[in-house]
Formats: C-alpha cells, sequence, structure tokens
C-alpha cells in the first residue's frame, strides 16, 4: 500500500471515525468493547474519556494501550497513561499517538479529579492534542475536557462530559477545529452480575452518537465479558478483561465496511484505595 | 393544624413546582398567565374541607386519583380534622402530603378563618419587583441610518418592567404592570408618562359573601370548557396526562405582561346558595393594520397585532388602532359534584375585521359583530369526572362540543379522554378548549390518555391523539388529519433521584410544491422527538440536572429533506439556606438542522419569568443564574446567558437580525415584599 493510498485511508478514517482528538474520540478497550461508551467505564483511560470518573477509581495505576485498526499496520495507536490517587484527588498524565510517519496525530495532557462529596466527582483535563503531515508540517492546539460522575446507588450511576467547548482552531491554515461535544450516561445494574450502559454525546457537527453497552462480570470470577455497539461509528464491539494483579482487556470492534480494529489494555493497579486507607 | 404560614414558604420552593410543569410544554409566550392558573399563585391557604375538584386540581402534582380520594374520605368521615388526616388516605403518600400541607387548611368557621389569618397574615402586603434585560449585542434596529441620522428603533435596547402587587386582609387586592421592550421609548416620544404598556387591576374577594368578587381594571375570564370563552392561556396536552379539565370558572386579576389578551373593565361574581352568576363588561383597544382608514365607514383590519412590540414607526402607528368592546357572563348552578353553567359573550369591534380572501379563511370570522353562546358542565361520580360544554356562534351556526371524562382505577391506574367536534364556522378567537391546534376552529378529535403506576416510584404516562381538519388550515391546502403520541418512563425517588425517558411522535400534512408544478400537494411530516432526562439531588441543596434529546422530521415527499436535531444540557444548581442565596448554571449543547427539528428546553430565570428557548442550528449556550437576599424581604436575581452558534454568521432576521453569532442577553431584577 503506498503512501498516498495510506493517507487517504487515514484521512477518511480521521473525518469519519476519529477525526483529529476531539471530543468524537474514545480511549480504552474497555471503553471499546463496551461499544465506545466510555464514560462510566471508570477506568484509567477515564483521564481523557471522562475526567470526572477518575476519582472514582479504586487505586492509583499505570497503563499501555495498543490499537491496530483495520488490520493496516500503519494505523496503529499507541496510549500511555498514569494515575496517583491522594486524599486531595487524583492525578494522572496521559500520552496517545496515532498513525505513521507521514500522519499522526497525538495527544498529551494533564487531569485532575477529586471526589467534591461523597457520591459526586468532578475532574479537568488539559491537553495539547496536533496532527503532524509531512508535506505541511505540525499543527496543535491547546484543549480541555471537563466532567462529572455520580454513583446514585448501587444500581445507577451517571455522567456528563464536555469536550472543548472553545472549538480552537487547530492550525490557521485551514477552518479545522477540535470538535467540540456535551455527553451524557447512564448506567444500570439489571442483574447482579450484569451491568447496562447508555450513551449519547452530541458533537458541533456529527450527527448524535447514541451508545449502548452490557458487561457481565460474575462476582469472584477474574473476567469480565462486553459487548456494544454505537450509532455513529457503526460499529459493534465485544471484549474481555482478565484480571489478577494485572489486569488485562482487549477488544473488537467492527466496522461493516472498513473491517475489524483491535485493542490490547495492561492496567497495574498498586498502593491502597482510599477506603483501604 | 401545623404552623405553616403561607408568607414563611420561599418563593423558589413555587417556582421549582411551576418550572417542572412548564417544562413539560412547548414554548408559550405568557407564563405568568399560566401561573396563575394553579393554586401556587394565590396567597391564601385553600380549605381542604370546601375544595372542589377544580381547586385541588390547581395543584399540578395531584393526580386525579388523589383528588377523588380526598373527596371521598370527606364525604365518608366528614371534614378533616387536620392536615395530619389525609396520612390515612391510601392514594396519598408523605411527600405528597408534605408538598400540599403548607397550601391547605382546615379552617371551617370565619371564626377559625379570622384566628388563623390575624396569627399569621399582616393586614397589608406588598411586593415590589423592577426588572432591568438587555441584549449586549446590538440588531439591526438599533443601526443607525446615514441618510436619516436614525434608527428603525426608537427606543433604547434596555427592557425594564415595574410591577406592584398587594392586598389587604386578603379581601382586596390590588395591582400594576408597566412594561418598556427593547427598543420602545421610555419617558419620551409616544411614551411621555413612563412605559409602553401599563395595566392595573383591583378587585374585591369574599368566598362566603354574596357578592364573591369584583375586579375592575385588567382581567381575565374563562367560563366552562373555555370553548364559549377563554381569556388568556391554557395548557394544553403536557406530561400531565389527566391535565384535561378547564378548571377556571370566573375573573382573575391580570398581572402578566401580554399586552393583547386580556380584559379591561370590570367583572363582578355574584354568589347565592348554588347559584352563582358572573358578568363582565370590557373595552380594550387592540394594536392591528387599518386598511381604508381614510374613510371610517369603509375602514376595517385583516389581522390582530399579537407580539405587544411598538419599536418602529409603523408598530407605533399601529398600536391600539381597534376598539373592542366585550360584554356577558356566565350563569350557573354549582355544587360539589354537579355544575351547570350558560355563558352568553358579544362581541364588536370598531371596525369590521376582514380577513385576507384566501381558501382557508373562508369560514373565518368576518364582520364587526359576534355573539358566542354555550351550556357547560361537569359531574363528579365517586372515581369518575366528566365534564363538557357545547357552543355556537350566534344562535346555531358553527355548533361545536367539548366532551371529557377522568377515570381512576384505584391508586395505580388513571384514565383521561376528550373528544372534541369543532365546526369550521365556529370561529371565535377567545377560546380556549382542549384542542391540537391553537386556534379552536375546524377540527375533530379523540384524545385518550392514561397514567400508570404498576410499582412503586415507577410510572407510566401515555397518549393518544387524533385529530381530523374538516377544512383547509394555514399552510395546509386541503382537509388533513394526524395524531400525537405520547410515552414517559419515569423513575422518581423524590428529593433523591429521578429519571425520566420520553418518546413522543406528532403526524401532520402541510403543503409541498412539486417542482414544476403551481400546485400545492399534502406532505405527511412526522416530528419523532426522545429524550431522556436525570435529577439528582447531591445534598439536600446541591441538584444536579442532565438531559440529552433528540428530534427527527421526516417529509414524506422527499427523504432527503429530512432534519435531524440532538441537545444536551448539564445544569448544577446550589442552594446556600444561611444567605438565602442559590446560583444555577447550565450548559447546553445543540446541533439541530432545521427549525423543524427544533428542540425546546425549560431553564431557569429571574422570578415570574419563564425561560423556553427553541434551540436550532448548532452552538454551545451557557447561562449563570444567581438570586441572594440582600436584606429582609429584599431579593437580588441576576441572569446571564450567552449562546454562541458555530454554523451561522448571523442570528435572526430582519430588523432583529443580529451581526453575529454571539448573543448574550443580561437580566437583572429586584424584589421587595413587605
Amino acid at each position: 500500500m503506498n503512501i498516498k493510498l495510506l493517507f487517504l485511508l487515514g484521512t477518511i478514517i480521521c473525518s469519519t471515525n476519529s477525526k483529529a482528538l476531539d471530543g468524537s474520540y474514545v480511549f480504552g478497550a474497555k471503553a471499546y468493547s463496551l461499544g465506545f461508551c466510555g464514560l462510566l467505564s471508570n477506568d484509567l483511560w477515564s483521564l481523557y474519556n471522562n475526567p470526572g470518573a477518575v476519582a472514582l477509581m479504586g487505586k492509583s495505576a499505570v497503563g499501555l494501550s495498543i490499537q491496530n485498526k483495520f488490520g493496516v499496520s500503519k494505523l496503529n495507536a499507541g496510549s500511555l497513561a498514569a494515575n496517583l490517587r491522594s486524599d486531595y484527588g487524583s492525578m494522572g498524565l496521559f500520552a496517545f499517538s496515532f498513525g505513521n510517519t507521514s500522519y499522526n496525530q497525538y495527544a498529551y495532557g494533564v487531569s485532575f479529579s477529586r471526589l467534591l462529596i461523597p457520591k459526586f466527582s468532578l475532574g479537568i483535563t488539559l491537553y495539547y492534542t496536533g496532527i503532524y503531515v509531512s508535506d505541511y508540517g505540525n499543527f496543535g492546539t491547546p484543549a480541555f475536557n471537563i466532567g462529572c460522575a455520580f454513583p446514585v446507588n448501587d444500581n445507577f450511576s451517571g455522567a456528563f462530559k464536555i469536550s472543548n467547548p472553545t472549538s480552537n482552531k487547530i492550525s490557521h491554515l485551514s477552518a479545522e477545529s477540535t470538535q467540540a461535544s456535551a455527553a451524557f450516561g447512564l448506567s444500570h445494574k439489571v442483574a447482579s452480575n450484569t451491568k447496562l450502559y447508555l450513551e449519547a454525546e452530541i458533537y458541533e457537527s456529527y450527527p448524535l452518537d447514541f451508545r449502548c453497552g452490557i458487561e457481565y462480570a460474575p462476582k469472584g470470577s477474574f473476567y469480565a465479558m462486553r459487548t456494544g455497539f454505537s450509532t455513529l461509528r457503526r460499529s459493534i464491539a465485544i471484549g474481555l478483561s482478565l484480571e489478577k494483579n494485572v489486569k488485562v482487556i482487549v477488544a473488537f470492534t467492527y466496522h461493516n465496511r472498513l473491517g475489524a480494529s483491535s485493542t490490547l489494555d495492561t492496567h497495574y493497579y498498586f498502593g491502597k484505595s482510599i477506603q483501604e486507607k | 393544624m401545623p404552623v405553616f404560614a403561607f408568607a414563611q414558604i420561599e418563593e423558589d420552593e413555587f417556582q421549582q413546582e411551576i418550572e417542572s410543569w412548564i417544562e413539560n410544554n412547548d414554548a408559550s409566550p405568557d407564563y405568568q398567565d399560566l401561573f396563575d392558573q394553579t393554586a401556587f399563585s394565590q396567597k391564601r391557604r385553600i380549605s381542604i374541607n370546601h375544595a372542589t375538584y377544580d381547586d385541588l386540581s390547581r395543584f399540578p402534582f395531584l393526580s386525579a386519583a388523589q383528588i377523588f380520594a380526598i373527596i371521598n374520605h370527606r364525604k365518608i368521615f366528614g371534614n378533616f380534622l387536620s392536615v395530619y388526616e389525609l396520612q390515612v388516605i391510601e392514594e396519598l403518600d408523605d411527600e405528597t402530603i408534605a408538598k400540599i400541607i403548607p397550601f391547605i387548611s382546615i379552617v371551617q368557621s370565619p371564626i377559625e378563618r379570622l384566628r388563623n389569618y390575624s396569627l399569621y397574615e399582616k393586614p397589608l402586603q406588598s411586593e415590589f419587583i423592577s426588572l432591568y434585560g438587555e441584549r449586549l449585542e446590538r440588531s439591526k434596529g438599533f443601526s443607525l441610518n446615514n441618510n436619516t441620522a436614525s434608527s428603525p428603533y426608537i427606543g433604547s435596547p434596555q427592557r425594564f418592567v415595574f410591577k406592584y402587587k398587594g392586598s389587604y386582609k386578603n379581601r382586596i387586592f390590588f395591582g400594576y404592570s408597566g412594561e418598556k421592550d427593547a427598543g420602545e421609548t421610555f419617558f419620551r416620544a409616544n411614551n411621555p408618562y413612563g412605559f409602553d404598556f401599563n395595566s392595573a387591576y383591583l378587585m374585591y374577594k369574599d368566598d362566603k359573601g354574596v357578592i364573591k368578587n369584583i375586579v375592575i381594571g385588567d382581567f381575565q375570564a374563562a367560563f366552562g370548557q373555555g370553548l364559549t370563552f377563554g381569556s388568556g392561556l391554557s395548557f394544553g396536552k403536557s406530561a400531565m396526562i389527566t391535565n384535561v379539565k378547564r378548571n377556571q370558572n370566573g375573573f382573575r386579576p391580570y398581572r402578566s405582561l401580554n399586552e393583547n389578551d386580556f380584559l379591561r373593565g370590570i367583572g363582578v361574581t355574584l354568589h347565592k346558595g348554588m347559584l352563582e352568576s358572573s358578568l363582565f363588561v370590557a373595552r380594550n383597544r387592540l394594536d392591528g393594520t387599518l386598511s381604508n382608514s381614510d374613510s371610517l365607514e369603509e375602514a376595517f383590519f385583516s389581522s390582530f397585532g399579537s407580539t405587544g412590540l411598538h419599536r418602529t414607526s409603523t408598530e407605533i402607528n399601529n398600536k391600539n388602532t381597534i376598539g373592542r368592546t366585550m360584554f356577558g357572563g356566565n350563569i350557573g348552578w354549582r355544587s360539589n359534584n354537579f355544575t351547570v353553567g350558560y355563558t352568553y359573550i358579544h362581541t364588536r369591534y370598531d371596525f369590521a375585521f376582514a380577513p385576507k380572501d384566501i381558501p382557508y379563511n373562508r369560514f373565518r370570522f368576518n364582520g364587526s359583530f359576534n355573539v358566542n353562546q354555550g351550556l357547560d358542565y361537569s359531574f363528579l361520580f365517586k372515581n369518575i369526572l366528566l365534564f363538557g360544554e357545547i357552543a355556537s356562534v350566534s344562535i346555531a351556526k358553527g355548533l361545536s362540543f367539548v366532551q371529557g371524562g377522568l377515570l381512576s382505577l384505584g391508586k395505580n391506574l388513571e384514565i383521561a379522554f376528550v373528544h372534541r367536534n369543532i365546526d369550521r364556522d365556529f370561529t371565535f378567537t377567545y377560546s380556549t378548549a382542549f384542542a391540537e391546534s391553537s386556534t379552536v376552529s375546524n377540527e375533530r378529535g379523540t384524545y385518550i390518555g392514561l397514567v400508570w403506576r404498576p410499582i412503586n416510584k415507577w410510572s407510566m404516562n401515555i397518549y393518544y391523539d387524533i385529530f381530523f381538519h374538516n377544512w383547509l388550515k394555514y399552510r395546509v391546502d386541503a382537509p388533513s388529519d394526524g395524531h400525537d403520541v405520547y410515552a414517559e418512563l419515569q423513575y422518581t425517588e423524590r428529593k433523591k433521584f429521578a429519571v425520566a425517558a420520553r418518546f413522543r411522535v406528532r403526524n401532520k400534512s402541510f403543503n409541498y410544491t412539486p417542482s414544476g408544478s403551481h400546485l400545492n400537494e399534502l406532505n405527511r411530516t412526522e416530528k419523532l422527538q426522545a429524550r431522556l432526562n436525570v435529577q439528582y439531588f447531591l445534598s439536600p441543596n446541591l441538584t444536579i440536572k442532565s438531559r440529552v434529546e433528540w428530534s427527527r422530521f421526516l417529509n414524506s415527499y422527499s427523504f432527503l429533506q429530512s432534519s435531524y436535531g440532538s441537545l444536551a444540557y448539564f445544569d448544577i444548581t446550589q442552594q446556600i439556606p444561611k444567605s438565602k442565596s442559590r446560583i444555577s448554571c447550565r450548559f447546553v449543547m445543540f446541533n439541530v438542522d432545521s427549525y423543524d427539528a427544533r428542540i425546546y428546553t425549560f431553564e431557569n430565570d429571574v422570578l415570574y419569568s419563564y425561560s423556553v428557548p427553541a434551540f436550532q442550528n448548532s452552538g454551545i449556550r451557557v447561562y449563570l443564574l444567581a438570586k441572594t437576599r440582600l436584606y429582609k424581604g429584599v431579593d437580588l436575581w441576576i441572569k446571564v446567558a450567552r449562546t454562541k452558534y458555530n454554523n451561522i454568521e448571523t442570528i435572526s432576521s430582519g430588523l432583529d437580525q443580529l451581526p453575529a453569532n454571539i448573543a448574550t442577553d443580561i437580566k437583572c431584577q429586584l424584589r421587595w415584599s413587605f
């Protein structure tokens, strides 16, 4: 596959699936396998998906995520993240890169999240996102996400996130700007082992994305199974996670024209949770 | 008797209740008038031992089943001895009782009433409100014309409102409202004495006397089911599924700022035993454009002005051009279970009304004189309430009727129905009967609604309305039909958590001109709306609210022209009880393709103002509303709202057009009550 074709394919994917690193992007294999429901996945990738939910993570963690899109080796993505819990809140760092030497999207940022009251957490992620195109150069802009999560009780949780409300322009060369979005999600424990996730996200210029995911996680088991779909990405997803000392999550998403993508996450949790302390 | 005085209850409580009610209705121009129709607006508590179905149904949170249960309990066990006796009524839960207690009393005798009155109420109660509002960006109407060195809008861009309302010993009520809209003059030019709109009333009220009430000045009147006559606004189809009966009978003082929708004159209600009679005479001057105005005999008008705006020389010239005289009233027999009444209304305009000579206006009222009369009834038997009204124009022209019923099948199921058959010849402007269209004419339809509470905390609200129009309508060049389906599932843990999922489909026909043709054809359209709403009380003083709504507007002739809309908002409200302060903030994001797919959302506003903007295009809206108590009895509200659009360069059209994609509105209101 030559570079031009690859660039074209990358552009199509960027415009339909993951345009720049804007509100339409979702990180992490867990969110992928839940049909891109990331607002209440409460894992390390909440640093980007919903900074408000980071405070609900039990422990500090570091993690790595790698992804391949549609079986094309030059469409790989990789992310690194770390989160440190303290009595004052959760502080996190993340970095992301997608693409190759000719076309690359990247982002890196910091996040802070805190439980304001026992059932309400608020967080903010500040990051820098950009695009590198070999013939044109490097363009980027700072951006931010604000999110909150509110576990109402053992069965219900809600979350809300606002991404890039200022719609900063990425480059002075074009009118392209980071996509503003607002997302709202609910999770409901429909049975003792099964959780339903429902999310909707409004974008500045995309249609409404309605996402739905189901997680089956037997109590005391080391595994969990997930599946879901997203109307914007027109994808269905399945996933599995295994957890001992290290958590490993895999996800497969399938687009009916572009094919399958796969994601692999590894997380390592350490320290005591606030509850244990 | 609990020591609750009405004056002690925070006004915010009323606002929250009315907010949640209005939120379920589409935008309407005059919310104060709707507020005045609820039990929250009155300064006096309702006697639970004398309250009729109509009195109790003015509490939006009471279901039909609960009202029936209160009335039946009173019939079986006699008068309530304490408001806490409500607890033995199975249909009433603790939360509902807690909500209703501040508004009711068990007063039985005049002496007791006097005792209660002297304990809890001052003889003279007054409230002053002044409001300032302004849009910071200037619209085209305010820009100077280089040739004339003046702008089309003669006045300043600020909006000012002043209101006073008072009462003396809960017998005499009086009030004044003055308003200057943006662009109207103030203390100069055509308004040398101040406001562009002035309204005042004086009312005497005595529920037990022969003269039940007398109102002089500006007032609203409504009789029966509002078919023969009802001025002002009325609630239509809404999430309050069983709220289909009109409960207003008689007069209420006018406190709103809608400049063309009230009566100015005198009204009196006489009451002897079960017999009650309301009579009024009113003379109003309405806005309108006169044609052939050179000759008074041949002068006529083809439309009424409804905006109340007098900013340009044309609008000022059209102000108060048409005189209207109305008189009439209602006489009826009213007991707790059965009412029957006859209404007669005579209307005369100074000039002939001649609507544009186009097919859909063929049966519309024309001329300068009109007589309406009608017969209404309501009948309550155990858990069944039937109500209806038959009316005609002149003697028997345009014979029309509304017939409805409410049925409570236990505490878990309530059913409401309304059938209306309103003739195309029934073209009276002041009808507020239950109907699909805002103009009550040319409509036949049936509405069935259902409220089902299968298990504790869950409720399902459903209605289905099917309607037919036998004659043409505006933008509909043939007889047409349509339907409206609504379903809502709610889960509520009061003061903790509430989630509601709503689905609504409205199907109607509109004109469509096929390419290459000059004739309109009917195009069936369908608007589908889905909404998920969550409210969560994080603490007694901190509430968050979030909503996602999606809409789709489909054209049957071209799917390519279908449009979509989506909206999400996040709202947070913090109360600070110590300083009687409240801060409310909302972030809204919307992406709506067209006006047809527009989405309405209710938003908090300063006291007695209710804002329901319609969202279209793509953008972000943020507002901050703060309220604080400056001093005992003195409260201040400030609201700043900013909307930024991403896909348009200008906002609105005509003289209201802003040459920018940002609109910033500020409001500041001060209230002094003593």
